[in-house]
């Protein structure tokens, strides 16, 4: 046993003091920097900035389209028809309260929305009626706009919420919505109150109206039995997977955890942290995996084809454990390695973005949201990232030690980690048959499939549904009996071979 | 004082189909240097490599200092050092740590590894990068190498290659050195018949995986080039 241990600690020996390990240390702390870098960078493309918002002069913009619309109305040539006629004869008022009451219409908040699509189609209705001369529906209109431009004017936003209520109770006492659209519907209107969103301008915020969005959606989901997203029927085991969610998204807009991606139909990134989190999450796997595969796809076939393995086999070790100690080392540095790179991450993260935008993680058991410590979490996601690693690891050894050539193992493994995927893709499009989910690579990206809280539902829908729907328990199943099919195969050739 | 240490039976080893170690048996006494010598071609290293442990061994058995080759390999393998062809160390070392790496390996203390390195000469250069090393230095930390576990048998093959008439004579003091002081049984292949006829006492003859003749050099009779020569027209006259 020692004499293992001993064969295990040259081997670190071995790898620590190569060049290359130097290099690909370097670069995994490159890496990190960079997806620093990509953050601010996406965060930049993706948001306005106040200042831009302050450029983009929306005053002169919708005095621009008033002008235009009179002139249009006032010019006898071209034949307008009536419905025209009404579009343009509210657009002329709406833009021109907008200008009065200053409502921006580059500001996503509840004054901005309301006027320009509300308050817009009823004004169009009351010229609409005018010209019909219904006199009635007229006067109801009006009274609408004027009730609604009453609200914004005052800046009433729980006023404005409670008479959407109203009016969301008249049409469901009128019959003309079911029950569960009501409920739902309700429930969002008191949601939007309680944690008060979309009641001032503030970009950080906008993520809240994606939360809403999906908690619509998944509540429907609930409701009709039919997943929105997918449009399967629920089973026992998605719907408490959907009432879960729900659970996760009130606690976000409760406690002011922004996720990284949010929205339903369109999504859009959260807080800058979560977005850094994830993206130095895939860059970390990305160059951990290349890392380790030269690691372990060099170790065996350059020290047959350099010939200093013969110094290695005539020591008092049997050829198996020279092996084991080399997969064991592996396996080491690569544990080793995750748990490091977690750490710095935590460090360039509370750098760049604050430490105290950190967040844990987020998840539901026995009916409660839990928070998992933040260090303690990224930990985690990077060792459950690390088994696909250790795979492709494994994968390398192995060809390693039977193809006994250093480029043709480094270069087919990483082929296999960079293509697997994509081929999957294309063969699971055309292949429907069950026997496919029996393929590793199918049974991959472990932790998208796993820790699904921090990303929007749809998004962890189509995720699970490219993979094609596997249990992360089959997947591991799966995924061991592929290894020691591979560890089994690199010994049994280690064991038999001459090293000539 | 004559115990065997290292003793080959009826070894055969096929690469293929081709038979390339027939039935080849010798033994070599501890305290004795016995030299390797064969044509191109005969199986010197292959026999070497099987000592080793390097070669699967087809037929026969191998036994070092009592321990079989096949069945007690770990055991076989402490009495044993030696150097295959052109000894490899890990260019991206220097050889204070490569021999530190084998140290750790057989519980020797790192004190040993200066002390050997001196012993070859290699005591100004031992923290230079291997592959800075010229042949003749690395063989030299080869050299080094197998000596380092103070083995009971120690097997070289061609150790002479790239070596300076320097080194070729430090090579043959330690030898001699250790076979009388330590009774280490050493097991030489070379080319260079001048250079055995000083260090051997004994020699093996082998052509074609054959044993053809072993012969005391302790009052020969002939010299060691008319030996050989006399085996390979044998081995032609026999075609
Ligand atoms: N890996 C191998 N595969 C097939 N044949 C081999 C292999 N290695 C050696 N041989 C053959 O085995 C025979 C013996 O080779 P070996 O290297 O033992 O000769 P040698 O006595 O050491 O010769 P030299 O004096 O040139 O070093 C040769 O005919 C060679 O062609
Ligand atoms: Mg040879």
């Amino acid at each position: 046993m020692s004499k293992f241990f001993k064969l295990c600690s040259c081997e670190f020996t071995k790898i620590m003091k190569k060049k290359s390990t130097k290099v690909m240390f370097f670069v995994l702390v490159l890496a990190l920097l960079a997806s620093a870098g990509i953050t601010a960078l996406t965060k930049k493309v993706t948001d306005y900035s106040d200042e831009e918002i302050d450029k983009l002069d929306y005053k002169s913009k919708l005095q621009a389209e008033i002008d235009s619309s009179k002139h249009e109305l006032s010019d006898n040539t071209n034949n307008l028809d009536e419905s025209t006629k009404n579009e343009l004869l509210a657009r002329i008022d709406i833009y021109q309260f907008a200008i009065d009451n200053e409502i921006n219409m580059y500001q996503t908040y509840w004054k901005s929305n309301v006027l320009f699509s509300d308050v817009f189609t009823c004004q169009e209705g009351v010229y609409k009626c005018k010209s019909l001369g219904q006199e009635n529906e007229e006067k109801n209109l009006q009274e609408k706009v004027d009730k609604m431009c009453d609200y914004i004017k005052n800046d009433n936003f729980n006023g404005y919420i409670n008479y959407q209520k109203e009016n969301l109770k008249k049409s469901f006492d009128a019959g003309e919505i079911a029950q569960e659209n009501y409920d739902v519907q309700l429930y969002i209107l008191n949601l939007k109150e309680k944690y008060e969103i979309g009641k001032s301008f503030n970009k950080d915020e906008v993520w809240k109206n994606g939360i809403l969005e999906e908690i619509d959606s998944l509540k429907v989901s609930l409701a009709t039995g039919i997943d929105q997203t997918s449009f399967k029927s629920l089973t026992e085991k998605t719907y408490k997977k959907t009432e879960n969610r729900i659970k996760i998204d009130e606690y976000r807009l409760e406690h002011n955890m922004a996720p990284s991606i949010t929205g339903d139909k369109i999504t859009s990134l959260g807080s800058t942290r979560k977005v850094f989190d994830y993206i130095s999450g895939s860059f970390i796997q990305f160059v951990l995996t290349i890392m380790m595969v030269i690691i372990a796809g060099t170790s065996i076939s350059s020290e047959i084809s350099k010939g200093t393995i013969k110094f290695w086999s005539c020591t008092p070790c049997k050829r198996w454990k020279i092996l084991l100690s080399k997969l064991v080392v592996s396996t080491l540095i690569l544990v080793i390695c995750t748990v490091i790179i977690s750490l710095f991450s935590t460090i360039i993260g509370n750098i760049f973005f604050g430490a105290k935008n950190a967040q844990g993680y987020l998840f539901v058991s026995n009916g409660n949201v839990h928070e998992i410590n933040y260090v303690l979490f990224s930990i985690v996601y990077n060792l459950v990232g690390a088994i696909e690693i250790f795979v492709f690891m494994v994968f390398a050894l192995m060809l390693s030690t039977v193809a006994r050539n250093s480029a043709v193992s480094v270069g087919l493994s990483i082929a296999a980690y960079l293509g697997g995927s994509t081929i999957m893709q294309v063969v699971n499009m055309f292949v429907k048959s069950d026997w496919i989910k029996f393929i590793p690579f199918n049974n991959l990206s472990l932790t998208d499939r796993i820790f699904t809280g921090d990303i929007s539902y749809s998004t962890s829908t189509m995720i699970s549904g490219i993979t094609g729907n596997i249990p992360i328990g089959f997947s591991f199943a799966v995924l061991g009996i592929c290894v020691f099919l591979m560890i089994v195969t690199m010994f049994d050739s280690f064991r038999k071979r001459d090293i000539a | 004082m004559s115990n065997i240490v290292l003793k080959i039976e009826n070894v055969s080893k096929y690469f293929g189909k081709t038979k390339v170690v027939d039935n080849l048996s010798f033994d070599v006494k501890s305290g004795e240097i016995l030299g390797f010598l064969g044509p191109n071609g005969a199986g010197k290293t292959t026999t070497i490599k099987m000592i080793l442990g390097l070669l699967s061994i087809d037929e026969g058995s191998i036994k070092i200092n009592g321990y079989d080759v096949k069945k007690d390999f770990e055991k076989a393998m402490d009495y044993i050092g030696g150097i295959v062809e052109n000894p490899v160390l890990y260019g991206y070392m220097t050889a204070v740590d490569n021999l530190k790496l084998h140290a750790k390996i057989r519980n020797i203390d790192y004190r040993e590894v200066y002390k050997i390195l001196k012993q070859v000469g290699l005591e100004k250069s031992m923290n230079q990068k291997i592959s800075k090393y010229s042949l003749g230095m690395k063989q030299r930390a080869g050299l080094a190498l197998s000596l380092l576990h103070s083995p009971k048998v120690l097997i070289l093959d061609e150790p002479t290659n790239g070596l300076d008439p320097d080194g070729i004579k430090n090579l043959r003091d330690i030898l001699k050195k250790i076979a009388k002081n330590n009774n280490v049984a050493v097991l030489v292949s070379s080319h260079i018949l001048s250079e055995m006829e000083l260090i051997c006492d004994r020699i093996v003859v082998i052509n074609e995986g054959k044993f053809v003749k072993t012969q005391d050099l302790n009052g020969s009779e002939g010299t060691l080039e008319s030996i050989f020569f006399d085996v390979t027209k044998e081995g032609k006259e026999d075609e």
